[in-house]
């Protein structure tokens, strides 16, 4: 494939308002970003709603990304769990089943999902999942509740009525182990691109 | 500044994004001037950018492409082919099912309402949000509050003083014009409260056209449950109860069908089950008559427009 289709070559003519080029960041990007947002919003109409806000940001503001912060997929995660946490607390449907379902981490995934485009990026993923399940119930609960749940550390310190320290402590073990396991991944990132 | 500062054991938790905003920034002070810090962070963000990847795939709603690109392009002036978009944006909701109907209608009553959409940057996402929410210097898009009308290349200079009496009468216009916005909005509200009130009223002496027990639709399943239907001018109202239903796994929901002879298959929404109960209401605006049976099916997820899964309840209904 040419350069044209790289994401780099997109979000230049996503920034001169090239339509075509935002269907296509779109269709490379919306099945790992609608995922994402659901699994944090747990709702089909509000993740819907996050990945418009993101490619609407996008669209408007592609300027904003910087390619020496990191990959695009990176990016677009981020700003991803960024509006979906909002929304999530805007909406303030939080529920306990929305918040302390630690197993959501073990969960598989869908076989049928595992299309060609998206194989590397399973694949990774297992990777990814795999290194979750080693981490203690303990701390996957700690992950869940800042990362896909959107808590402050003194937020979850309150909810699960443990000290500040060991919210901070189990954070720290939880990341050190995931360093430890990931880090090879990490320091080559993903591409959804060509 | 000396790595090991107290600050310095916050690198995990905000590079994960568990500090709150006062925590972030200060965090973010400290990471300017501490190199070991930063380096720290940048290779925990790496691994963090990962934990996107550990979600499971899921169905995306159909039809959503048309919707966001067709909204996005169908509001930018740039856009050639946004017509184009927008057309099979409406063309989808042509063809909407009555689930996505119940979607569609909720999207215009938000807009009708005039609350800020999501889809307007600023307001709804970010202004209500939480004061201790964080802001880490990731990477923020489209923060700032973008009106859909393109702004002036430049303000207007008020240099000629004629012109600020314009100004004056204008911004008076204005401000009338808002006046009579607003007391219409008001009256809009009245006659909402209104419908309200009328739509809340207990019903008096209901009797429901059907009420059926739903019976196991195989064997080895326990559940049962109960489907009462009502139907009055404003449409065929469902209301469906389950118990000991079976569990559900990853993204699988329960769905609710209508059915006909076997051909005629109407999607009368999803629900997932708690502790094997679960059940929805819905009001479908449409003739049924002729429908013949209602089953509900253990679906792998809450997205079909078809029956996939299996068949947990059913029963016949006569409409």
């Amino acid at each position: 494939m040419s350069d044209n289709g790289t994401d780099a070559a997109l979000l230049a003519r996503i920034l001169g308002k090239d339509p075509e080029a935002l269907k296509l960041m779109y269709e490379r990007y919306e099945r790992p970003i609608y995922a994402f947002a659901y699994r944090i919003v747990k709702d089909a109409m509000l993740a819907e709603e996050v990945v418009q806000e993101l490619f609407l940001r996008l669209w408007n503001s592609a300027e904003r990304y910087d390619s020496g912060q990191g990959m695009l997929s990176s990016w677009l995660f981020t700003i991803t769990r960024n509006i979906a946490i909002d929304a999530l607390r805007l909406r303030q449907t939080r529920t306990s089943q929305q918040v302390t379902e630690a197993e959501q981490l073990n969960r598989e995934p869908d076989p049928e999902s595992d299309t060609a485009g998206l194989a590397t990026a399973n694949v990774v993923g297992e990777q990814v999942r795999s290194a979750i399940r080693s981490l203690n119930e303990d701390q996957q609960e700690v992950m869940e509740l800042i990362y896909f749940a959107g808590y402050t550390q003194q937020e979850v310190s309150a909810k699960c009525d443990i000290p500040l320290g060991t919210v901070k402590s189990r954070v720290r073990l939880a990341m050190k182990a995931l360093k430890t396991q990931l880090e090879d991944i990490g320091k080559e990132g993903l591409s959804y691109g060509p | 500044m000396v790595h090991n500062a107290p600050e310095c054991d916050n690198a995990e938790m905000y590079a994960l994004g568990g500090l709150s905003e006062e925590e972030s920034k200060a965090f973010e002070r400290h990471l300017a001037g501490c190199e070991a810090c930063a380096l720290q962070v940048a290779e925990l963000k790496a691994i963090v950018d990962l934990l996107p990847l550990s979600v499971e795939p899921v169905q995306t709603p159909a039809g959503m492409q048309d919707r966001i690109l067709g909204h996005i392009l169908g509001d930018s002036a740039v856009s050639n082919t946004s017509n184009q978009d927008a057309d099979a944006a409406s063309d989808v909701t042509a063809k909407l099912t009555p689930a996505d109907s119940a979607a569609d209608a909720f999207r215009e009553s938000t807009r009708a309402s005039d609350l800020p959409p999501m889809n307007e940057p600023g307001p709804r996402l970010q202004a209500d949000v939480g004061q201790t929410r964080k802001s880490q210097s990731e990477p923020e898009l489209g923060r700032e509050p973008q009106p859909r009308q393109p702004l002036p290349a430049e303000w207007p200079k008020a240099k000629p003083r004629r012109w600020s009496v314009w100004v004056s009468a204008a911004l008076a216009a204005a401000v009338i014009v808002l006046g009579i916005y607003v007391f219409s909005l008001r009256d809009q509200l009245s006659d909402l409260r209104g419908q309200l009130t009328a739509t809340t009223e207990p019903p008096q002496g209901l009797r429901p056209n059907e009420a059926v027990n739903l019976s196991a639709a195989a064997k080895d399943i326990v559940a049962n449950g109960l489907a009462t239907i009502v139907i009055d001018s404003k449409g065929t109202h469902l209301l469906v109860q389950a118990e000991k239903l079976p569990q559900l796994k990853g993204n699988e929901a329960f769905q609710v069908w209508l059915m006909k002879d076997g051909s005629g298959v109407v999607n009368a929404g999803t629900f997932v089950s708690r502790d094997g109960k679960g059940g929805l209401y819905l009001t479908l605006d449409r003739n049924l008559s002729g429908y013949n049976q209602i089953a509900i099916t253990q679906e792998p997820d809450a997205f079909g427009q078809l029956p996939r899964g299996t068949a947990v309840l059913s029963a016949e209904i006569s409409l």
